[in-house]
């Protein structure tokens, strides 16, 4: 089972993800912060990660970055969710490692399509 | 013998006016063009002389003392009459000189010859002079060199006087300049913070956006794999996020009335002491007894004026059932204050001291008065605020760094900050994390004019 680690400060949109990844056969685990999600990021090495970029304290951005500097959280694959939409921000994130975006509010399948596209297709070492 | 006015002396005057020139100090441009008069003719006495309605004044002068004299006895009002130089060879044979108290007394002139400064309208402003101790002749290079030489002072009269000109509108410009430059630059502000709101608000929006969709989804995609009571919490959730949508408007539209000025304000006659209990419950009416709240008026220090207004009027409630005295004049000694703001204001903290403490946990409200003011204060035992936030309270959509799950828009504390300045007031908190919070507010009484 994929474990997918979901870094969003707003609880109802986090918990709704968890809900739906847990019905389609993911692990899922959730951090009510940037720091919370930096560190799970690290002990719990997720598969994919979910991340707000617009969060009080450490935010999306400089989880990212901080992932991106250690060999073990490097390679992991990182999705924004973002409630800003333009292309600049697109470029900025992209440019700092990240996978892809998701703009709020995004569907089911919106979600979905994206954790199949950027999960990696070999089992994960859990 | 007094020279005749110029016919056009009015004019000549204001003319004169114009030049700024008379009273001030003696300018080297001038003072070589006299010494160059003297030299070229050979006298021991050269003036430039402005005349005004009553005076010769030098502005230039070389061998004499004096700085002016009456136009009566002055050689230049003469001079003034024509266009070509003015000779005087010798002023005792000169019928119309020859009793002047500058020919009989000192200092003494027998020659005297004056080339008149004609401004480029025509008028004549006053003379280049040179004047002698004994009767001369004047050669007509003399007088020619005497023309020029006046032909520049005028020119010098004229630059002088653009270059004031000039510097004045420089500076005006100057000052328009800068005045512009600073409404710029709070264009620019304001314009930045609008475009922050906008940005904000619409972030604020999608938050409960998707939630209503994720649920709606959860709810229509897994509708036989969730329980009773998750579909129950689903269903809460979309209308929580849509009461939170709902609340985010009406606080943007409060926010933007007041930000554009067009809150209506109007002050009445208000019993701040009933207001308050009012208030208080109504809010413990919608919120059932789960946070008491105290409210208590110390009435010390209540404007003198208005209690004995009011005792007056009480006594004259008292003996005047019969009278139909009209309730605006009942009410007359009362403070002046626009209900619906006060409400707005007193609410939103009440709800807060509310919304961020635990059931149970007491609410002190407290009305007191000082020099022409009324003091408020909203104290709660809960949360608290952290000291970074502190400095960041009453702006727009921000919300403390301990809220937790404690939903807010992070608009009511702007809403009540521009409502007490509305007000003319000040609002000042208090608080230690842990421990509670403290509002106060001060409103003037009485103190306001009806825009």
């Amino acid at each position: 089972m994929k474990k997918i680690l979901v870094i969003e400060d707003e609880p109802s949109i986090r918990e709704n993800i968890l809900e739906l990844l847990e019905i389609e056969n993911f692990e899922g685990i959730g951090a009510e912060n940037g720091q919370v999600g930096l560190q799970l990021a690290k002990t719990q090495r997720p598969d994919l990660i979910l991340c707000d970029v617009l969060m009080p304290g450490l935010d999306g951005y400089g989880v990212l970055q901080a992932l991106r500097q250690e060999t073990a959280t490097a390679a992991i694959p990182f999705i924004f969710l973002t409630g800003k939409a333009s292309k600049t921000d697109f470029c900025q994130g992209t440019e700092m490692g990240a996978h892809d975006y998701l703009t709020k509010p995004f569907t089911r399948a919106d979600l979905l399509n994206a954790l199949a596209e950027r999960l990696p297709r070999s089992p994960s070492a859990v | 013998m007094e020279a005749p006015l110029p016919n056009n002396e009015i004019q000549r005057l204001q003319a004169l006016l114009q030049y700024e020139v008379l009273d001030t100090t003696a300018e080297a441009a001038f003072d070589n063009l006299t010494l160059l008069a003297a030299h070229l003719c050979k006298t021991p006495i050269a003036l430039v002389s402005l005349v005004d309605s009553a005076r010769q004044w030098f502005k230039s002068k070389v061998g004499l003392n004096a700085t002016e004299t009456c136009r009566e006895i002055a050689f230049c009002a003469h001079a003034l009459l024509q266009t070509d130089v003015f000779v005087v060879p010798d002023a005792l044979k000169d019928e119309r000189f020859v009793n002047n108290p500058l020919v009989v007394t000192d200092p003494k002139i027998r020659f005297y010859a004056g080339a008149p400064l004609i401004n480029p309208d025509g008028f004549a402003l006053g003379t280049l002079c040179v004047i002698d101790y004994v009767p001369r002749q004047l050669s007509s290079q003399d007088r020619e060199a005497l023309k020029i030489l006046a032909h520049q002072v005028m020119t010098q009269l004229e630059l002088r006087r653009n270059l004031k000109v000039m510097t004045d509108t420089l500076q005006e410009r100057q000052r328009a300049e800068a005045e512009i430059r600073k409404a710029l630059e709070k264009e620019k502000e304001l314009s930045e913070l609008k475009s922050r709101f906008v940005s904000m608000t619409s972030h604020e929006f999608r938050t409960p956006l998707s939630t209503i969709l994720s649920s709606a989804e959860l709810l229509e995609h897994y509708q036989h794999t969730l329980t009773e009571e998750k579909k129950h919490k689903h269903l809460q959730r979309i209308q929580t996020a849509v009461h939170h949508m709902n609340q985010l408007l009406n606080d943007v539209g409060a926010i933007g009335k007041l930000e554009a000025g067009k809150e209506d304000f109007h002050p009445v006659p208000l019993d701040l002491g009933n207001f308050c209990r009012d208030l208080v419950e109504d809010l413990q009416l919608s919120l059932g007894s789960l946070h008491p709240i105290t409210f208590v008026e110390f009435k010390e220090h209540y404007p003198e004026r208005l209690l004995q207004e009011k005792s007056t009027l009480d006594g004259l409630q008292k003996n005047s059932s019969s009278l139909s005295l009209q309730p605006a004049t009942l009410c007359a000694p009362l403070p002046s204050m626009d209900e619906k703001l006060l409400r707005q204001i007193f609410t939103n903290l009440l709800s807060n001291a509310i919304k961020y403490s635990c059931p149970g946990s007491p609410i002190r409200f407290e009305l007191s008065y000082q020099a022409g003011e009324a003091v408020f204060e909203i104290q709660d035992q809960g949360i608290g605020i952290p000291l970074e936030d502190q400095r960041h309270i009453f702006e727009s959509f921000h919300r403390a760094t301990n809220v937790g799950t404690i939903p807010g828009t992070g608009l009511g504390l702007a809403i009540v900050k521009k409502n007490v300045d509305l007000h003319r007031g000040k609002i000042t908190v208090h608080s230690e994390v842990g421990s509670g919070t403290t509002f106060r507010v001060v409103l003037p009484l009485n103190n306001f004019s009806v825009s």
